[in-house]
């Protein structure tokens, strides 16, 4: 059984992380890489500099990768501007799992409409903790929990498809009041 | 992946129902079996086991030195489970060595492959797993146990996370 590799962008990173989901990776994908601009990104905030450089050393199987060059990134998004360094994670993301063969994991739905362009195949936090629950590593109520937690970091994700999602798996949607957590000024990229 | 999930569902109906409460540390053998000591620790935490696997930069310590934690987590251990798949690094020697100074009910599990490296250290502690004959494997993993003298529950749980890393160990690429 070979398992594929993986390429995460920044705001996956940050949502598998806050709710304790990143080593569990290592069940779904043989290495899991970190371009460049997803690096940096998450090295320039605040708030997850420390963490990150904690999880590069402790997580053998997330590693950097940098296995391409601007050409090359510029050819793939040929007479498509890459909007400035906000879409620079995406950018790098997509350039990588094309040239790597391997999954890429982006929420953002520039990104994700990129990745789908390109042919990838394409996941984002959702499938992945969906994936969990079937393997039975995370249970209804905990995946639940997971989705309550990732919107009261002000983590941006569909949520129509989160309550979709937790519907198929005989969870009650998220409720109104909950929804309401979010804290509006936070955003991910 | 189906395999995997195959594994996962006959770990959690060995144990449904139960809490066993055992503190397990893993001792991998090199940064590249990190990923199988993971997937060992999310299987024994969601059927509530307490496991623990060192940071992969311990292994990377040419002299394998432990962290601070790790060895904490050493020492309020109940038992230590070595798996050891392609080579032994300095800290995984220092982990069993240290186990086994501290009379650490200690079990570990090599492929064939890393025989070669644990022989000189730990002979006749370590039970081969050979992949090629899973069966052979499972029973002398039942003979271990029993030795570890552990209560039932205790030894249902092992026994379980040991069939899971041999399964892990078959449908493993090898390089």
């Amino acid at each position: 059984m070979q398992l594929r590799e993986a390429v995460l962008d920044t705001s996956c990173v940050i949502a598998l992380d806050a709710v304790g989901a990143l080593p569990l990776l290592s069940f779904l994908f043989s290495l899991v890489l970190l371009p460049k601009a997803v690096r940096e990104e998450l090295f320039r905030r605040r708030e997850t500099e420390d963490r990150f450089g904690i999880l590069l050393r402790e997580l053998a199987f997330i590693v950097p990768c940098d296995d391409y060059d601007q050409a090359e990134l510029d050819i793939l998004f040929t007479g498509r501007s890459v909007r400035g360094t906000k879409d620079r994670g995406e950018a790098e993301s997509i350039a990588q799992a094309s040239k790597k063969g391997a999954s890429v994991i982006i929420d953002d739905m520039w990104g994700r409409k990129q990745a789908r362009r390109h042919g990838l195949d394409l996941g984002g936090s959702i499938t992945i903790l969906r994936a969990f629950y079937d393997l039975r590593l995370r249970s209804g109520p905990e995946l639940r929990a997971n989705f309550v937690v990732l919107r009261q970091r002000g983590i941006r994700l569909p949520w129509k498809t989160v309550n979709a999602t937790l519907q198929a798996i005989g969870q009650e949607p998220l409720t109104a009041n909950e929804l309401a957590q979010s804290p509006a000024t936070r955003r991910t990229p | 992946m189906a395999k995997t999930q195959l594994a996962a569902w006959r770990l959690g109906y060995a144990w449904e129902g139960r809490t066993v409460s055992l503190r397990i540390y893993i001792a991998y053998g090199a940064a590249a079996d990190q990923a199988t000591a993971l997937r060992l620790q999310a299987l024994g935490g969601v059927n509530g086991l307490t496991v623990y696997v060192p940071p992969a930069f311990t292994r990377q310590d040419p002299d394998g030195k432990l962290d601070a934690r790790s060895e904490e987590r050493l020492c309020s251990s109940d038992i230590v489970l070595g798996v050891v798949t392609l080579f032994l690094s300095e800290a995984c020697q220092t982990e069993l060595t240290c186990a086994n100074n501290m009379k650490k009910r200690t079990l570990i599990l090599c492929h064939p492959a890393a025989v070669e490296a644990l022989a000189p250290h730990f002979a006749g502690e370590f039970v081969v797993f050979d992949p090629s004959s899973p069966a052979q494997a499972e029973s002398a993993i039942v003979d271990a146990l029993r030795k570890l003298g552990l209560h039932k529950d205790g030894m249902t749980a092992l026994l379980g996370l040991a069939t899971i890393f041999l399964g892990l160990l078959i449908f493993a690429p090898r390089e």
